[in-house]
């Protein structure tokens, strides 16, 4: 989580946007907890996508027509995060 | 007697007038060519505004004046039909500013969630952890990248 907090405050200027996207809201309590250091949105799922995530976290890199270009499974630090996002700038 | 001096004076003015207005030419082609000042008179104003030159108005004496005075008269033509052409374009702007009305609609398309490199995120709107309603669309669209980060508190 840190490293997307990161990430979303230093590519703001380039148009990168990050979006969290919780799988179990019913455990809303617990991640307000989790979440408290972030700034961008975290999004509760309504059951579409539960059951199409294996692993979490999971992470996809999506571009501006919807397309996934990439999915990153586990924790990725910062310094991985940017490469990404510098990858597919 | 004095009509015949009164029709010779009156000719030999015209004849004088004529010799002026000729400029040393003495043909009758050449005169009967000069006497028309209105093709020539039409061809130099409207080849002033391009590259008139002063030689110009002399070589339509050898082609025929006729082809010139139709390519003249089409480029007014061309030129009212730009000017007719000039005012829709105002008219064609207003259905233009229609157009950025299309992007309101959701860019993403509808459909079911498929979790695959190269696949398209349907469209959907979800409620955020503050409350706030954030659809798919007004974020990915207007990003160039989106990192979307599945997780969960377990």
């Amino acid at each position: 989580m840190p490293a997307l907090e990161g990430l979303n405050k230093k590519y703001t200027a380039k148009k990168v946007a990050v979006i969290g996207l919780l799988l179990d809201p019913h455990r809303e309590k617990w991640a307000l907890q989790a979440v408290k250091d972030t700034t961008f949105p975290h999004l509760k799922d309504d059951g579409r996508f539960a059951d199409h995530v294996f692993g979490v976290p999971q992470t996809l890199i999506v571009d501006k027509n919807g397309q996934i270009l990439d999915i990153v499974v586990g924790m990725r630090s910062l310094q991985e995060f940017s490469a990404l996002a510098d990858k597919y700038l | 007697m004095l009509k015949p001096k009164i029709l010779i004076l009156g000719l030999a003015m015209a004849l004088s007038v004529n010799l002026a207005g000729c400029a040393g030419t003495s043909s009758p082609e050449q005169q009967t060519k000069q006497s028309s000042p209105g093709v020539t008179e039409d061809q130099q104003q409207s080849t002033d505004p391009k590259t008139a030159t002063p030689s110009e108005p002399q070589t339509p004496t050898n082609t025929p004046p006729a082809e010139t005075g139709v390519k003249e008269t089409e480029e007014p033509n061309a030129s009212g039909a730009a000017a007719l052409d000039a005012p829709l374009p105002p008219s064609n702007k207003a259905p233009a500013a229609v157009e950025p009305k299309i992007p309101a609609k959701p860019a993403l398309p509808q459909g079911t969630v498929s979790l695959k490199v190269g696949a398209t995120l349907p469209e959907f709107v979800l409620t955020d952890l503050k409350g706030n309603t954030t659809s798919a669309s007004a974020v990915i669209t207007g990003h160039q990248l989106t990192f979307i980060n599945f997780w969960t508190t377990t």
